[in-house]
């Protein structure tokens, strides 16, 4: 599929969650059977409702197709309506200035 | 009001009308029925028995009125300890000049007529160039005292060995002991009161400077009193459902509050400004 460089990738932002829009899911990537794209904290989750399907590539890194206009809910966030595509789910990241390090937020 | 005053001068003129009917005494009449024979002293006004000088019989009121022919010693009510003379009452100092002509301290020739206040003490007297040197002394130890406390020791003992701009190595960061501890002190407050209560500790605890704010609220702010020669950077944002506040180290290369917030993200700043819906 080719990506035009004025066709902006959509982004949505959920908590400490951003989820990209990818034009395909990689080959490497083997499908999960799960709806929950990212855990929490305290044991809340960001959970997938609609027609859809989790991807995880070897690297840890998780994907998802919404076959449809699919929803995200979460118990501390509003629940976001994500339009039909192939996503990549990408974790907020802080900086540690003493370690010298980065390292992901968990909501 | 004008009736007021005029009764005053009134009761004024009658009391002392009365006290002076009161004491109004007869020159037959003895001065007391209880003991007829005592007279009125004329230089007291006061009656009393008859009074004979008996200075002859004592001999050290005896020595002091002989030395000393002008002044008449007279036992009348002065008080306990004084007598009469010339007309005033003054200390009773015989008894103290008969100790001394005992021991034979002193001439008594030089018997003093002493008034209440002649027997104070002096205060010493300082010399003020002495008091100056002291003082001196005194803030000179405190000046020195100052310069070789703990605190400043180690100051120095910093100094010099940290003093010296040393590049630091990949992966290293090499504080000062002090540095090391106020970077301890300032990751407790940003784990306890960063977390809780982010806007406490951006403007009163960490005294971070603001540095950029953003259209979407997110605020970038400098801490330089941690790391000598490096400046903190902590991104403030805000969670789009709830709208709580939350507080960010970002690197310190990042300037503009939104490039902070894209890189937290991992997206350019075109991306961010660009983003679609959040929750």
């Amino acid at each position: 599929m080719i990506s035009w460089p004025w066709k902006k990738p959509k982004l949505y932002r959920h908590g400490d969650l951003l989820l990209r829009q990818v034009d395909e899911i990689p080959e490497s990537a083997t499908p999960l059977s799960t709806s929950i794209i990212a855990h929490g904290e305290n044991g809340n989750t960001h959970k997938l409702h609609g027609s859809h399907q989790v991807y995880e590539t070897p690297d840890k890194q998780i994907l998802f197709q919404a076959k449809q206009d699919v929803s995200l809910k979460h118990q501390q966030h509003h629940t976001l309506k994500i339009s039909k595509g192939n996503y990549v789910v990408v974790h907020e990241r802080e900086y540690n200035p003493f370690k010298n390090i980065q390292e992901e937020v968990i909501d | 009001m004008f009736s007021h005053f005029s009764v005053f001068p009134v009761l004024f003129l009658v009391m002392t009308s009365v006290a002076n009917s009161a004491e109004a005494r007869s020159a037959d009449e003895p001065c007391s029925y209880l003991h007829k024979s005592w007279k009125i002293n004329p230089s007291t006004g006061i009656c009393g028995p008859t009074i004979t000088n008996k200075s002859s019989s004592a001999p050290p009121v005896q020595n002091y009125a002989v030395n000393n022919p002008t002044n008449t010693f007279q036992q009348i009510n002065c008080g306990e300890g004084t007598i009469l003379k010339n007309n005033s009452c003054v200390i009773d100092f015989r008894h103290e000049v008969d100790a001394q002509g005992q021991t034979g301290g002193i001439n008594d020739a030089f018997l003093p007529v002493t008034n209440l206040f002649d027997n104070m003490p002096d205060f010493p007297k300082v010399d003020p160039v002495l008091i100056g040197f002291f003082a001196a002394i005194f803030i000179t130890s405190i000046f020195i005292g100052r310069q070789f406390s703990r605190k400043k020791r180690i100051a120095r003992r910093n100094r010099r060995e940290w003093g010296s701009h040393r590049p630091d190595e990949l992966g290293i960061l090499r504080v000062t002991p002090e540095e090391y501890r106020r970077m301890q002190a300032f990751e407790r407050s940003f784990a306890t009161v960063g977390k809780s209560d982010p806007e406490y500790f951006l403007h009163v605890t960490s005294g971070a400077k603001l540095v950029d704010a953003s259209r979407r609220g997110n605020e970038l702010y400098s801490i330089d009193t941690i790391i000598r020669g490096r400046s903190l950077k902590l991104l403030k944002y805000c969670d789009p459902s709830t709208g709580q506040p939350y507080v960010s180290f970002v690197p310190e290369h990042i300037n503009k509050a939104d490039h902070g917030m894209a890189w937290k993200f991992h997206v350019t700043d075109r991306e961010y400004g660009g983003m679609g819906d959040e929750a």
